[in-house]
């Protein structure tokens, strides 16, 4: 369930000779006790304390970008990094048997705070809170760090304070088919004004017989969130993600109000959200590759998937979620979780591996980042010009986004998409559905 | 059970004798074997039509594999073949699954039929408590166990070593292994072994002498289940190695198993380069076990 | 003397499998039960023991118990549905005079793919716009048998069960032909000369010469169709609305997306005692229809 994209050539691992006298004993011998004997074992030194610095990667799409810079950085200090691409399906796996073994990378990818928080826990990662105070801190722009700190009231009970540094500041909106508006009569440059004027626009482009608007099931917590900022503030919001303030509030009911709005129209394509360990490349292969849906809640990486499966199709809009007409706060977007880093303080080359990051998040790199993946750059510094015209809907309004320090616990939202599952198939109302979100906090 | 009867009686069409017997194979009208061949080939379809579709996809191009509508590549995308055997580094990865493979199902032939053996056909206290033990260790499947298992092999000192994952990979396939030998074992005549005993011959010299080779469809059948089941072994090779030169060739796939990177027709050919093994050690496997039944026969 | 021998072959026999079971198995096994009363997240080098807060935890999951009803679902497709077509097909192909090599290879095709490269698949298959299945009923006029397959909580866990057996059925396919193959020819002469054709051949020859294979078999898929994981996850991942949820999903859910590993290993161990007194009474009952029908072999004979 990645539910970030970003774009770029995978790398090759790098290859060695395989010990052909195992493989020859084995197939020559053909008894399982001469093979066992013949196994040379590998070399067994393990990463960390090494003299070049070891780099656990998470991501396949920002894979070519960090290597690049990371022979860049090697070029100009003379520290070599090896870049362990250990890819997204097999991260987490992999962190924590390492973490396990005692034998943890000098400095790896983060992912989401909730699965990282057991790493900063158990002291594997360096609080960065003190280095971010000076210079290196007011370089990003506050909303990223706000949103990768933890705070004092955090659920996950970590100690509060910032244990990762990002160059990404990724967000959710929505995305359009232009030719498909143009094809409605509705003009895809002007982002609707309010919720109830885009669902009119998605029931126009129903008529014309394309598929009105779909969000894969894994994102549809995402697009709540972003919906609640108009009738909560960022403190309401996080109030109830760590569990002070019920779901069962007029807030939330109004929120909820819109996976039924959408759904009585009848602008939600196929008339289901599609499921699945895949459901949001689902999503975005009937937007971008076979064209069969009009408009798609999606985040700011899907631009460079779209760069990689479908590089012709280019004639699309972004814009934030429309406001609701009830609202009573101006929306804000939601973030998500952004690609950055944290250091391994026990490892020798701790030190080393901070100024490697410092530098990975300065507003130079930033620019390499945002031009190589694509994304829209955590720092304040980079010009606006490196972000792909599509995104410039979404990136004009980033520093609106939601500084909500936590975020919605896994369990939660777990109920949450099952809940929003269940209110388009029409078998729970928004009460019970918020009523499940109450007990899994509970349960949590 | 009698409803697991039903639905074999409706298709095993009761006016078809059994065709072993030259007399009986006269009997076989043309309708029955006009019926016979069209379920055969219904079933062919059934399981092939999505493999042909992952042959399909591995040829396409990557836009018109996420269009998604097109069965017939155009043009022919050979390429994705060297992408993948290139990206996914199986020059590397190949012969390391091979050898971890062959090692770890004669580990497990030999273990198992040993042990089977003794649970089959000797009788000695304890003897249900360890089928009973074996079977309750196959079903309950803890989660993260290969946490343990790996922490354990650090401790022997076996991390990122080939002899480390082979024995896992072993110990592994033991349970179902002894619980199948024991079953055929237990579905042989005892004569054999009880003339064998009068001559005079020990436990040991019967069992590799007159049990084992008497027992190859047996030990295919686990040879064919267990090698699967190594060559598919994914998490314990992505735990235990550090080293990608020593890493199973599951380890290739996953370069192309990411939403970040979608290029699906590299995956699939990936996934067929992958199996294509596997498939080859199955195809010229079956063959052997008409012969080893045909050894069985004369018994 | 000579039965003690034998007591002493025997645990020579067995001492390998002994030792591997008990350091690579038992080992790991153990540490698992004693985690279900423990408190862990995965990573932290302390794991405070808890009691049975784990195991009350799960007493109350409504959700957790919820989903056994679909794998039982599963688990009852696997055991008819798909033990009917591995029988059927091994029959068939037993019985088939050309062709047999390619259909023993094509019938075991399936099962050797990866879960993810199956979910890519049968996304594709059974995508409602451009899937194969609903183009074909296009093609062939059958406009109206179009449909959301994983869309619709009706057809999700019939369409989930499907791509079950065919990833499964293939397994079964081998065991059972190759324990027909097993079955004496001498016992179907005799019996052909005592008039015994077709379906009295079959429930008096066949099916008592398989039945050791049909209980190892039945055990089997019984156990794969109650602990369906893959192919849940990558076609439903529970959904639309739960309807496909099944334990496996849940205790993954707990340990690898909630950090909860005490929790997870807690609903390990009811599960898997679920598992193993219905696997008890599995082989108990194919036990007790084997030795009734044994003894009717040895009449036979």
């Amino acid at each position: 369930m990645t539910r970030f994209h970003t774009a770029g050539p995978t790398q090759p691992t790098s290859s060695s000779g395989l010990s052909r006298r195992g493989l020859l004993g084995a197939v020559g011998a053909g008894l399982a006790t001469a093979t066992l004997a013949a196994c040379g074992s590998g070399d067994s030194g393990g990463s960390g304390g090494g003299k070049e610095i070891v780099f656990m990667n998470q991501s396949r799409g920002q894979a070519a970008t960090l290597k690049k810079l990371a022979q860049q950085y090697t070029k100009q200090t003379g520290v070599k990094i090896k870049i362990d691409d250990v890819g997204p399906a097999d991260f987490l796996t992999k962190l924590q048997s390492s973490s396990q073994a005692r034998n943890m990378p000098d400095i790896y990818s983060v992912v989401d705070g909730h699965s990282m928080a057991p790493y900063y826990k158990a002291g594997w990662a360096m609080n960065l809170t003190d280095q971010l105070k000076g210079s290196w801190g007011d370089t990003f722009r506050p909303a990223t760090l706000k949103t990768t700190t933890f705070g004092a009231d955090n659920p996950q009970h970590v100690k509060p304070g910032t244990y990762s540094a990002h160059w990404e500041t990724p967000a959710l909106g929505v995305f359009v088919n232009a030719a498909m508006y143009k094809g409605a009569g509705l003009n895809p440059d002007q982002a609707p004004a309010t919720m109830s004027e885009f669902i009119d626009q998605l029931r126009k482009i129903k008529k014309t017989g394309k598929g009105p608007f779909w969000f894969a099931t894994s994102l549809s917590n995402q697009l709540i969130q972003s919906y609640g900022s108009n009738y909560m503030s960022d403190e309401e919001l996080n109030a109830t993600f760590v569990g002070k303030n019920s779901w069962k509030s007029e807030g939330w009911r109004k929120t909820l109000q819109l996976v039924v709005d959408l759904r009585d129209a009848g602008v939600i394509y196929n008339g289901s959200i599609p499921n699945g360990n895949g459901d949001n490349p689902t999503v975005e292969k009937a937007f971008f590759n076979t064209q069969g849906v009009a408009a798609i809640f999606d985040g700011t990486s899907a631009v460079g998937v779209a760069r990689a499966t479908a590089p012709d199709f280019t004639d699309f809009r972004s814009f934030p979620l429309p406001k609701a007409d009830d609202g009573t706060q101006t929306p804000r977007l939601v973030g998500g979780a952004a690609k950055g880093a944290a250091v391994n303080p026990r490892s020798k080359n701790a030190d080393k591996a901070l100024k490697f990051l410092k530098w990975l998040t300065a507003p130079d790199q930033q620019q390499a980042w945002a031009e190589g993946v694509p994304l829209i750059p955590s720092a304040q510094a980079v010009s606006s010009k490196t972000i792909p015209q599509q995104l410039t809907g979404i990136a004009a309004k980033i520093s609106d986004i939601q500084l909500v320090q936590n975020q919605i616990l896994e369990q939660v939202n777990t109920a949450l998409q099952k809940g929003t599952q269940a209110l388009v198939l029409k078998e729970r109302s928004v009460d019970q559905v918020l009523g499940d979100l109450d007990a899994a906090q509970k349960s949590a | 059970m009698n409803t697991l009867l039903d639905p074999a009686r409706e298709s095993d069409t009761p006016s078809m004798p059994e065709p072993t017997s030259s007399k009986a194979k006269r009997r076989v009208g043309r309708l029955p074997r006009i019926a016979l061949y069209a379920l055969l080939i219904a079933g062919a379809l059934e399981a092939l039509v999505p493999v042909l579709w992952v042959l399909s996809g591995s040829l396409q191009s990557g836009k018109q594999l996420y269009k998604g509508t097109d069965f017939i590549p155009h043009p022919f995308e050979w390429g994705n073949f060297a992408t993948a055997w290139n990206e996914g580094g199986f020059s590397q990865y190949l012969p390391n699954s091979l050898l971890y493979t062959t090692a770890a199902v004669l580990g497990i032939l030999v273990i198992a039929s040993l042990a089977g053996y003794a649970l089959a056909r000797i009788e000695f206290p304890g003897r249900g408590a360890i089928v009973g033990a074996i079977l309750v260790i196959m079903i309950i499947p803890l989660p993260a166990s290969f946490i343990a298992q790996y922490k354990l092999l650090i401790t022997l000192g076996l991390a990122n070593t080939r002899m480390g994952y082979i024995l896992v990979l072993i110990a592994g396939g033991l349970p179902i292994s002894i619980l199948i030998m024991r079953g055929f074992f237990a579905s042989q005549p005892k004569e054999l072994e009880e003339a064998a005993a009068i001559d005079g011959a020990n436990l040991f010299t019967t069992f590799w002498r007159i049990i084992l080779p008497l027992a190859r469809p047996g030990l295919i059948a686990v040879a064919v289940i267990q090698a699967m089941g190594v060559w598919n072994e994914y998490l314990m090779g992505l735990v235990l190695f550090n080293d990608s030169s020593l890493m199973p060739v599951q380890r290739g796939l996953t370069n192309f198993m990411s939403a970040d990177t979608p290029q699906q027709q590299i995956l699939l050919a990936a996934s067929l380069i992958a199996v294509l093994p596997i498939v080859v050690f199955y195809a010229i496997a079956q063959r052997h076990i008409i012969s080893g039944l045909s050894a069985g026969a004369l018994k | 003397m000579r039965r003690r021998s034998r007591v002493l072959a025997a645990w020579l026999f067995l001492a390998p499998a002994l030792a591997m079971i008990a350091l690579f198995t038992v080992v790991p096994f153990v540490q698992g039960i004693l985690l279900s009363f423990q408190s862990w997240d995965g990573v932290s080098l302390d794991s405070p023991f808890v009691g049975l807060d784990n195991y009350r935890y799960v007493l109350d999951d409504t959700q957790f118990w919820g989903s056994m009803k679909n794998a039982v679902l599963y688990g009852v497709v696997g055991l008819i549905v798909a033990n009917a077509v591995s029988m059927v097909m091994a029959l068939a192909v037993h019985r088939a005079r050309r062709g047999s090599a390619f259909f023993r290879t094509v019938y075991y095709l399936p099962g050797v793919f990866s879960t993810v490269v199956v979910g890519v698949m049968f996304s594709w298959f059974l995508d409602p716009n451009i899937g194969i299945v609903n183009q074909m009923l296009k093609t062939v006029g059958l406009d109206g048998l179009q449909h959301n397959w994983l869309g619709d909580p009706k057809t999700a866990v019939i369409a989930v069960a499907a791509v079950f057996v065919w990833y499964h059925w293939g397994f079964g396919f081998i065991l059972f032909l190759a324990g027909r193959q097993d079955v004496p020819k001498e016992l179907y002469e005799a019996s052909s000369l005592d008039g015994a054709r077709g379906w009295s051949q079959f429930r008096y020859v066949t099916w008592p010469g398989m039945s050791h294979v049909t209980g190892i078999v039945s055990v089997l898929t019984l156990l794969s169709g109650l602990q369906i994981f893959g192919t849940v996850q990558v076609l439903t991942n529970g959904g639309p609305a739960g309807h496909t949820e099944v334990p496996t999903l849940h205790i993954y859910q707990q340990a690898f997306q909630y950090s909860e590993y005490g929790r997870a290993a807690a609903m390990s161990v009811i599960f898997g005692l679920c598992l193993v007194a219905l696997a008890c009474v599995q082989l108990w009952v194919s036990r007790r229809l084997g030795g009734s029908t044994d003894s009717r072999t040895e009449k036979g004979r």
